[in-house]
């Protein structure tokens, strides 16, 4: 019975730990993605209102001349939400009450060939003293790098989680039903009728659906962590009316994309499968050693 | 019928050692009764193992309920264990059923598999069951049980489907004097009843208790005079 007891806490730990796994990979190949998306370019305006020339504001000015540009594909104003959502992880919930004065925020996609970015920073600042021109790839390129390397392991993870758990699986299985194979193998029952009695399946996939809803816990905790980073959270309306209903949207769970939440409901009923086709086949192969 | 002739069982791959049988001739006719005695690790449970073919012989030949051991592929060998009823030492059951399931069992394996107990089983287990003073704990979970009462159960489950051939390994070990002797006069009434009946005990009381062989063990042979 303690071992019946250790297996199924084996099963329940191993589809943690692959959710976990499989999950923060999604979380990583999201954040790259995101990431590779993003703007070339960042443009900063300080005191974006203030009335420069012509009667006309800074940002105006530097918007205009940023179209106007060679080697600029698109430009795009960051929107209150976002700049609130990019401060929020310092400032908190209130960022968006809080009248700070906040810089007008343009994010850049270059074009082919792209814009000098050494020329433009100058031509912004004669327009509009102050503004700050960053490009993100110095920084990016690593992180990048790093999350697919993040990715690939947790993939490497999966595979050898499931790899231990077969073994042990193996190992537990004849040890704990061994004694009832053996008796139902003396009393002359056929093969397939003694190895009718590994059972357990119920129990493995209530001990992987636990397994998986500690795992849900820890990815929620982990979209709140790295929610932030992915830049602005971007949800359409509809989904944010609902979240603000339901509460579900505030965990995070509407982002998950579709492929997550199978494997959600996916590990635990492949997990208890694969607790029944190792034991079986573990215990067929030591039931064909009897006399 | 039962023949066995010099048939040695040998455990582990030491030739030298590990020896359980020893050169052991036995001829019990069908529906004959035998006592098996002898002092612990002189080979009793090793042969009813052998009868109940649970162990391979090592070297000899034997022959149980006309079937010779050598020749029976592993279906005929389930079949075969299918005709005997086995009472072990200690006793084993299947502990997360219940008593009911476990005394059923017999009269449902087939060579095709598990069937459902019809209405004539199910009362035929009931009536065992309660004259061997289990039928409050029907339902119980094997597990729960007493020793004693896990004997009296494997008891039912040995003789309900009237075997052809009962190996009963200390069947009243662990049972009061009432009790045992209610088990004894149940395995002499499968033997009038035609089964070939071994009972491997160290109880003096049962060893002259009916007229029936003893079979004497000491170290894997016999020391009797048959």
């Amino acid at each position: 019975m303690a071992r019946a007891r250790s297996s199924i806490t084996l099963i329940a730990a191993m589809c943690g730990v692959l959710v976990t796994a499989i999950g923060a990979a999604f979380g990583a190949a999201g954040l790259a993605a995101q990431w590779q998306a993003g703007s070339a370019l960042t443009v900063q305006v300080p005191q974006p209102g203030m009335v420069a020339k012509d009667g006309q504001t800074r940002q105006a000015l530097v918007l205009a001349a940023l179209r106007s540009a060679t080697g600029i594909a698109a430009v795009r104003v960051l929107s209150e939400g976002e700049l609130a959502d990019l401060l929020r992880p310092w400032l908190g919930r209130n960022a968006e009450k809080m009248s700070l004065p906040l810089p007008a925020v343009f994010t850049l996609q270059m074009a082919s060939p792209p814009a000098d970015v050494a020329a433009l920073a100058r031509q912004l600042g004669e327009l509009a003293p102050g503004t700050v021109v960053e490009a993100p790839a110095q920084w990016r390129n690593p992180v990048l790098v790093a999350a697919q390397r993040f990715r690939l392991a947790g993939l490497v993870l999966v595979v050898v989680v499931a790899l231990v758990t077969v073994g042990v699986i193996a190992g537990a299985a004849t040890g704990q039903r061994s004694d009832q194979v053996a008796l139902l193998h003396a009393l002359g029952a056929p093969d397939a009728v003694s190895l009718g009695r590994t059972g357990g399946f119920w129990r493995a996939l209530l001990a992987g659906c636990l397994g998986t809803a500690a795992a849900v816990c820890v990815l929620i905790g982990l979209h709140g962590l790295l929610a932030p980073l992915a830049g602005a959270a971007v949800w359409p309306d509809a989904l944010a009316a609902m979240s603000d209903l339901t509460r579900i949207g505030h965990l995070g769970l509407l982002d998950w994309p579709p492929a997550l939440w199978a494997s959600v409901i996916a590990v635990p009923i492949l997990a208890a499968m694969l607790d029944r086709m190792v034991a079986r086949a573990s215990l067929r192969r030591w039931l064909r050693r009897l006399p | 019928m039962i023949r066995l002739e010099g048939i040695s069982v040998r455990y582990g791959p030491d030739p030298a050692g590990g020896l359980a049988l020893d050169g052991l001739d036995l001829v019990l006719p069908q529906g004959g009764v035998a006592f098996v005695t002898g002092p612990t690790g002189a080979g009793k449970t090793t042969l009813l193992d052998l009868l109940h073919l649970q162990v391979a012989p090592s070297d000899g030949r034997a022959v149980v309920l006309e079937a010779d051991l050598a020749t029976l592929d592993r279906n005929r060998r389930a079949a075969l264990r299918r005709r005997t009823g086995r009472i072990f030492a200690p006793a084993r059951l299947l502990d997360d059923r219940s008593v009911f399931d476990n005394v059923v069992l017999p009269l449902l394996l087939s060579a095709k598999g598990l069937a459902r107990p019809d209405t004539r089983q199910r009362a035929d287990v009931g009536e065992l069951v309660g004259w061997l003073g289990l039928a409050a704990k029907s339902t119980w979970p094997a597990r729960l049980l007493s020793q004693g009462e896990r004997k009296l159960v494997e008891v039912a489950r040995a003789v309900i489907a009237q075997p052809a051939l009962l190996l009963a390994d200390g069947p009243t070990d662990g049972l009061d004097g009432d009790r045992a002797e209610q088990v004894m006069r149940l395995l002499w009434e499968m033997h009038l009843l035609g089964a070939t009946t071994v009972i491997a005990t160290n109880d003096a009381r049962w060893l002259g208790w009916k007229p029936a062989p003893v079979i004497r063990l000491a170290q894997g042979r016999r020391v009797d005079d048959g």
